[in-house]
């Protein structure tokens, strides 16, 4: 495989970094990279919930190739209700996420690191507040996640 | 080949363990590289959604919906 990513993650992930999105990289993509490879088929990318930062990401997806569909600012930046944003769908599915329970965006970003994939840098949550999203979540998969998580950091 | 004759099982292999240490063994993944880790996964992934790791699908960009993160 000549590229770890697949193909539209990877082109996507470029088009955030080339348009300076504010963003980590969260859920299962986020588990594989620190310690767990186990099946996911999307891959979830936490944005700062900001009108600029929304700028930038419409910028992004215009790069991507792909319409922004109903994800007007007024959605994005207003609807609590619904906070998850599903682009294509599984195996190759991307989810833009407004909020993350039991995390705030600022401290998360100021912990996140920078993996670097071909010189592709992607930005990554830290495994402490992805165990803690996980522990707030709760589904039985993130249980298992959390469980699997852990054993890295014995 | 099929899947289910492709493998065959080491009968010279035996070891006794806990049930949580046999269980690390299957899943333990620690010494692998981002890399190897992201292809094992990406491996399991062509599995579960049936699809050639040589021939990988490309995303369906007419799709979308707005969901609950808890959903």
């Amino acid at each position: 495989m000549a590229d770890i990513f697949q193909e539209d993650f990877r082109d996507f992930l470029k088009s955030l970094s080339d348009h300076k999105v504010k963003y980590i990289l969260v859920g299962g993509m986020a588990v594989i990279l620190h310690g767990h490879a186990r099946v996911t088929g999307d891959m979830h990318i936490w944005v700062e919930c900001k009108l600029e930062n929304y700028e930038r990401l419409v910028k992004a997806f215009h790069q991507f190739g792909m319409s922004i569909f109903d994800m007007t600012s007024e959605r994005f930046l207003n609807n609590k209700e619904q906070d998850v944003f599903s682009f294509g769908r599984n195996p190759v599915g991307i989810d833009i996420m407004t909020a993350v329970k039991g995390l705030d965006f600022d401290d998360t970003y100021q912990l996140s690191t920078i993996y670097e994939d071909d010189g592709l840098p992607i930005r990554m949550i830290h495994i402490n507040h992805l165990i803690q999203a996980k522990r707030a979540a709760g589904r039985l998969k993130d249980l298992d996640d959390i469980n699997q998580l852990q054993k890295k950091m014995k | 080949m099929d899947a289910s004759k492709k493998y065959r099982m080491d009968k010279t292999a035996f070891k006794i363990q806990t049930f949580e240490e046999a269980d690390d063994a299957m899943r333990n993944y620690a010494d692998y590289t981002i890399k190897e880790r992201l292809e094992i996964a990406y491996y399991l992934t062509s599995i579960a959604y049936k699809f050639n790791i040589d021939i990988p699908p490309r995303m369906d960009k007419s799709f979308f919906q707005i969901k609950k993160y808890s959903d």
